[in-house]
């Protein structure tokens, strides 16, 4: 494991022995988002509605480190292209909580860890019919402390795809979340909000309708996820509530 | 056990043990340029956009609360001005009022220096940049003012700890100078940072104008290098080791107020680094 990125001569090696992977990525929002507020996020944030699904791979290897990344957007944002875990669903209409999955185990330079997403969000997959609801999420810590709470009052009615972060509002102490075991509401009668964690694959600002090369995640200190056949990688936006166009080329390099 | 290796670093943020923080500032402001009576530097702030209402309420970009560690600053993207910009913490020591000649300065109640452990010594004085905000417009006459007091005692004390009775005049660059123009305040001969600034002096006074007195502590810095705004990396461990810790300063005594804000260095115009993507890691 990690034989990819323990040098640039191996990530070349093996892009020519074991082929890469192009991944184009194209989405847009069509209707503008709802902005988050100082209870909600602090900074509006917005979920494109298509994914990719990581493809299968070949014999002796076990999945595929994104190595560079162009990217183009029609707004100026912070963009984050992560792996994303279904943490946990709420139905409003019932105070309905499903549970997820657990954030997942991944190998970091060379340590299998117990991850924590440093980027959990909730994102409203159904408008909600909802004033001022306050939601309550309980989860699991960066140390693995069960029951701590976070509390957000969202805005009224927020509408499909739009993303808020819950890190600012996380207990005192919390940095990260390993899990969702409940989400609540105080309030609403229909729609639905789904906690996600993101381990970001790629991070960085593209300044409206300028193409960009995003930094190589070889130089710097961020930690390298492997991508995993059938998980699944969102794009997000950022900085703001309007609608956006999105164009992405993701390229994946062999990991044995 | 503290951060030792790069392997360290990224093991501790898929640990859950950093910040990502996804910024959005406020919108730039054209303030008023400066020019050789008030030192020529202009600087220009962002602070958190959704929060804000400039400038009588100031959202701190936000930070996940009460930090148990140091929190290193890693990596950060800007989306800023020219001449230079990134992450900074102002430390707001006093508020001036431009209408009204003598002692103007009401000095916030936390006592300065703030204080860092350096270098392995505790509660060590930050040097800081001193800045002067306008906050409400000035009119009729330019004001004019001066780190001592009207008696002529001192008004600043200086990077060493020494007080200094200021000589230099900073004039505002128009009778009309805008809300939100931000200027280094020019310091004596020899001296390039402050510990606190004790007096203000307002020699000349405008029908109209308020100023909040900062001193800045610079996080994160890229040089951005054309007129165009452009997405810039600053990569704290691969250009040299850079790790501030991303927690503020404290103050000698009382509760500093501490806002962090993108910051960009510009001779022409005012400009903020209105969006920062920004990456600590928990020294655990």
């Amino acid at each position: 494991m990690g034989t990819a990125l323990n040098a640039l001569d191996n990530m070349v090696s093996q892009n020519q022995a074991k082929g890469p992977a192009i991944r184009s990525f194209m989405s847009y929002l069509s209707a503008n988002t709802t902005a988050a507020t100082t209870t909600s996020g602090y900074t509006s944030g917005q979920r494109f509605p298509d994914t990719i699904t990581v493809q299968s791979v070949g014999a002796g290897v076990s999945g595929g480190y994104v190595t560079g990344c162009e990217l183009w957007s029609s707004r100026t944002v912070c963009c984050v292209i992560a792996l994303e875990t279904t943490l946990g669903t709420l139905t409003v209409s019932g105070n309905s909580f499903a549970g997820g999955s657990a954030m997942p185990t991944k190998t970091v330079a060379g340590t299998s860890l117990t991850t924590a997403t440093l980027i959990p969000v909730i994102v409203v997959t159904t408008a909600l019919t909802a004033t001022t609801p306050i939601l309550t999420i309980t989860y699991t810590d960066q140390d693995g402390n069960t029951g701590q709470t976070a509390t957000m009052t969202l805005p009224t009615n927020p509408v499909i795809n739009s993303a808020f972060l819950v890190a600012p509002h996380l207990a005192a102490g919390d940095t990260g979340v390993r899990a969702v075991t409940g989400l609540s509401i105080s309030t609403g009668s229909a729609g639905t909000l789904r906690a996600f964690g993101l381990l970001p694959i790629v991070l960085g600002f593209v300044a409206a309708n300028v193409a960009i090369l995003m930094p190589s995640p070889l130089a710097t200190s961020l930690p390298m996820f492997l991508c995993e056949a059938n998980e699944v990688i969102a794009v997000y936006n950022f900085g703001t509530a309007l609608t956006s166009q999105i164009r992405a080329d993701l390229t994946f390099v062999a990991e044995n | 056990m503290a951060i030792t290796t790069r392997a360290g670093i990224q093991q501790n943020i898929a640990k859950g043990w950093g910040v990502i923080q996804l910024l959005s500032g406020t919108t730039r402001v054209g303030g008023t340029t400066a020019n050789a009576g008030c030192g020529f530097m202009n600087i220009g702030f962002s602070w958190n956009s959704i929060g804000t209402t400039l400038y009588t309420t100031l959202q701190s970009f936000p930070l996940p609360l009460s930090l148990p560690n140091e929190v290193f600053h890693l990596w950060s993207q800007y989306y800023g001005g020219l001449g230079g910009c990134g992450l900074g913490y102002l430390y707001k020591i006093g508020t001036v009022d431009l209408t009204a000649t003598g002692n103007q300065l009401t000095h916030d109640a936390a006592t300065f220096p703030v204080v860092r452990t350096q270098l392995n010594a505790a509660s060590q004085p930050v040097g800081l940049i001193p800045v002067v905000l306008i906050t409400t417009a000035t009119a009729t006459t330019a004001p004019v003012f001066r780190l001592r007091t009207l008696a002529g005692a001192a008004g600043y004390v200086d990077q060493d700890g020494n007080s200094i009775v200021g000589t230099k005049t900073m004039t505002m660059p128009a009778a009309a100078t805008a809300a939100g123009s931000g200027y280094i305040i020019r310091l004596e001969d020899g001296d390039s940072a402050v510990r606190d600034i004790t007096n203000v002096e307002v020699t000349t006074a405008g029908t109209a104008g308020a100023a909040t007195i900062y001193g800045l502590e610079i996080l994160s810095k890229y040089p951005t290098n054309r007129q165009n705004y452009i997405p810039a990396t600053s990569n704290g461990l691969f250009r040299g080791i850079e790790l501030p810790d991303l927690r503020p300063a404290t103050a000698t005594s009382g509760t500093v107020t501490a806002e962090l804000v993108g910051w960009a260095q510009r001779t022409t115009t005012l400009g903020g680094a209105d969006m920062i993507l920004n990456v600590g890691v928990l020294n655990v």
